[in-house]
């Protein structure tokens, strides 16, 4: 009966669609539209994938893929730049929620496991996953006749994105499974230092990679001023934190609302002075959590109510913009880089916990929290794609087929490990 | 212009003094005349241009989906109010009372506005916000001091309990015979087959709503497919060149007379109404831009209206004694003249259509603000005993 009904708004909204064309339509109405199409049938699909046993947001996910331009085109690629703002705002939640999880004592007590797997992957990875695409490459030429400047440019572009991650989707299964433990604390600390990590990484390598292609050289100057940023990003993400721990503290009224506002604060300052929305909002949630041990519980139970309407629009988002047509045309040189990628996070990561002697849980399963990618991964491929006129467009069409499995894995594996590894609370109840 | 962090750091030292100031007055007993929406405009405008300048006057229609979304929202939780079996077992002249008083009251001010040539859909918003009354000075003003005339309290939260159906009736119907956008189908179709489809539509939301929160007890899963409930009313509305609050009031009106448990749903759909509100007051707010006001409108708004409301008071009140029900007050019109939330709502919707010069909302507001002020004054002075009184009503 449920899906019944659901069919119907699917038909009206097919309806409407057909009969209305495409043309003079008020955009902000088919946003509309498409969210509402969205929220209602990610509730359907997340209770078909906890019947199935999958992690809810893999669900919304495939949901956004069916209704999203690439299949059944109910959404369209207007309405995901219109719902934009709405995927800031989950997105800025999300953030919040991550550096809300993460407590200093937490950090503390597993410092040095969470320093060695980031600088492990950083390094290994990108080394690796580059040079399996460089010797690819002499192989098969999927991204034309390049020189060896461009190829070398290629490959190394390739391992940055292979060592990106989506903090989102890793976030999103603790909130759902409610886990806690040694190995949530791992696999967060890593995310959230991989993505400052990341940021950096990325703005070097495509200076170098300017310079092999016979372009501008390094940039060094964009380095250092990226690399302001991630730190002001840092300070002004603790300030709004702390803002919000004493109105959390002293006042405590409209909580939800006041966490919505430094959301919104924060995609402000990200758009009007070249701040990082993502970084922001994680350290503003670090400092709620950890410096005011009276607004904490408070902050936590806040977020925890708004996250799920959160997660649907934001996934659901996500899946809609995953193009499966690029996926269809590269597989099997999409399924040979997802596959490498997935032996290195493996390796490096079992390694690194076993050198290490991390607890036995970690070394086994740490591993499966790294495998997801989303926005993050998507919106670096947009720039390579810009950026190297020569080869990004076929780059990009690479990466984004591996996204797109990486996605629909990672959710998976990583539910499987809370579960696995006896922290996800829910699901052992 | 303070801008970014800076300005939020102000905004919360003022919220964190404001708190202080309100819990000092309470404990001096010193009582707020339910100024609370009025306040969140002003925070709006204290960050908009006028102020602070974190947003930008153009603030309303760039962020038009989220303000539709709110406004639909808010008609929404109108509808999930609207409970046929209560309004059926009143008394005939109660329900002429509810719905009449507040349609005759917008009656008179839209025969003024059009006097006064203002064009249509002026015309439609005056009267629609000439209806409205909002409660809650009167029920704040109870929690400390006892109605001095039951009777009249009684027909009071009658007429304002029924005060929103007329007005977002009349504003969503005008709004969508007049309805230019959505295209191809709008052109094709007259005013009343439009409108009929939205009813149509907003039927079958109404009921995918209850079947789709069938036996659901988690609150933020109500409130998702709400949420998405509301969002496609608001888009059909839209792509129909209808009026997605009257839209989402339909549907809401479906769940609350065919589902068996609709109570759950409606705590919902309240949890999220403050949120929304407060983000469309302040977006309100940030659209202030300080012009000269026509006259014209806080004439009708304040001076007609209010004289309007004393006339329908008393013969309310006649009209009562003439049933045997022991009205000692004729003024109780006075208790109608305070606005709140749902004014703004209407207003903000408004706005967001394109359809309201700013000159025009900003009269709207300030009448509001006046309404308000002079209603709470009015309303302590003749219908509460001394503040203090034992025997207050429960809210």
């Amino acid at each position: 009966m449920r899906w019944f009904f659901f069919l119907c708004v699917v038909a009206v909204v097919w309806v409407l669609r057909l009969l209305l064309g495409t043309a003079g339509v008020d955009a902000d109405a088919s946003a509309l539209l498409a969210l509402g199409l969205l929220m209602v049938g990610g509730e359907l699909s997340g209770d078909v994938g906890e019947r199935l046993r999958v992690p809810r947001v893999t669900a919304y996910l495939v949901l956004g893929m069916l209704l999203g331009p690439s299949l059944a085109g109910l959404i369209t690629s207007g309405d995901l730049g219109a719902l934009r703002l709405f995927e800031e705002m989950a997105l800025g939640i999300i953030a919040l929620t991550a550096g809300g999880e993460f407590t200093v004592r937490a950090l503390a007590r597993r410092w040095r496991l969470i320093l060695a797997v980031t600088f492990s992957h950083a390094a290994g990875i990108l080394i690796m996953a580059g040079g399996t695409l460089w010797l690819l490459l002499g192989a098969v030429p999927v991204l034309g006749e390049l020189s060896p400047g461009a190829r070398l440019a290629a490959s190394a572009l390739f391992g940055v994105i292979a060592v990106a991650k989506s903090p989102a989707t890793t976030i999103a299964i603790i909130t759902e499974t409610r886990a806690r433990g040694d190995l949530v604390d791992v696999v967060l600390g890593v995310t959230i230092l991989k993505d400052l990590m990341i940021l950096l990484l990325f703005t070097w390598v495509d200076g170098l990679a300017r310079g092999w292609v016979g372009g501008t050289g390094v940039d060094a100057a964009g380095a250092l001023h990226l690399a302001a940023a991630v730190l002001a990003s840092l300070g002004v993400g603790l300030l709004l934190g702390v803002v919000l721990g004493l109105y959390l503290t002293h006042v405590g009224l409209h909580r939800e609302i006041t966490v919505l506002a430094v959301v919104l604060v924060s995609m402000e300052l990200a758009h009007g002075a070249g701040l990082e929305h993502l970084l922001i909002c994680m350290a503003a949630g670090f400092a709620a959590r950890n410096f005011f041990s009276r607004a904490s519980e408070s902050f936590v139970h806040a977020l925890e109510r708004s996250s799920p309407p959160i997660y649907v629009i934001f996934f659901a988002l996500v899946g809609a913009g995953l193009d499966l047509g690029v996926f269809a045309s590269g597989w099997a040189v999409v399924a040979v880089l997802v596959a490498v990628r997935l032996v290195l996070i493996w390796g490096f990561t079992g390694g690194v916990v076993a050198v290490l002697k991390g607890p036995a849980a970690t070394r086994r399963y740490a591993w499966m929290g790294f495998v997801a990618q989303a926005g993050f991964s998507l919106g670096l491929a947009a720039r390579i794609a810009r950026e190297f006129p020569s080869f990004g467009g076929r780059l990009a069409t690479l990466i984004v087929g591996a996204v797109v499995v990486n996605q629909l894995l990672g959710p998976i594996l990583w539910r499987h490990a809370l579960v696995a590894s006896g922290e996800a609370e829910e699901v052992s109840k | 212009m303070l801008k970014g962090p800076l300005a939020l750091v102000v905004l919360v030292a003022l919220a964190l003094a404001g708190a202080e100031i309100r819990r000092r007055l309470r404990a001096r007993g010193v009582g707020a005349p339910a100024l609370e929406s009025f306040l969140f405009v002003g925070i709006g405008i204290g960050l908009g241009s006028l102020g602070l300048g974190m947003f930008p006057d153009t603030v309303v229609l760039t962020l038009r989906p989220v303000v539709l979304l709110g406004v639909t929202w808010i008609g929404l939780v109108v509808g999930l109010q609207l409970d046929f079996r209560v309004l059926g077992r009143l008394q005939a002249w109660h329900r002429w009372v509810g719905l009449g008083v507040p349609a005759a009251a917008g009656a008179v001010v839209a025969a003024g506005s059009l006097l006064a040539g203002h064009p249509p859909h002026e015309v439609v918003l005056l009267a629609a916000v000439a209806m409205l009354a909002s409660p809650r000075v009167v029920l704040l003003l109870a929690r400390t001091a006892a109605p001095s005339d039951r009777a009249a309290m009684r027909l009071l939260k009658l007429v304002m309990a029924l005060s929103s159906i007329p007005a977002v009736v009349l504003f969503g119907a005008a709004t969508g015979l007049a309805g230019a956008g959505g295209g191809s189908l709008t052109q094709a179709l007259g005013g009343g087959e439009r409108l009929l489809l939205m009813v149509g539509l907003a039927v079958v939301l109404g009921y995918a709503t209850i079947v789709l929160l069938a036996g659901e007890r988690t609150l933020v899963h109500i409130l998702a497919v709400l949420i998405g409930v509301t969002a496609l009313s608001a888009g059909a509305a839209l792509l129909l060149g209808g009026e997605p609050m009257l839209m989402a009031m339909i549907a809401g009106a479906v769940v609350m007379n065919r589902c068996r448990f609709p109570h759950r749903i409606l705590r919902a759909a309240h949890g999220l109404e403050m949120p929304m509100l407060v983000a469309l007051l302040v977006l309100l707010g940030a659209w202030w831009r300080a012009e000269a006001f026509p006259w014209t409108v806080l004439l009708l708004l304040v001076v007609v209206r209010g004289a309007a409301l004393l006339a329908l008071g008393w013969a309310t009140a006649s009209m009562a004694r003439r049933r045997g029900v022991a009205v000692h007050r004729s003024d109780l019109g006075a208790g109608l003249l305070p606005q709140g939330p749902l004014t703004l709502a209407i207003l903000i919707a408004s706005v967001a259509h394109g359809q309201t010069a700013p000159a025009i909302g900003e009269a709207v507001f300030a009448a509001m603000l006046a309404n308000h002020l002079l209603g709470w004054l009015w309303t302590r002075r003749v219908l509460f005993k001394k503040a203090g009184a034992t025997g207050g009503e429960e809210p």
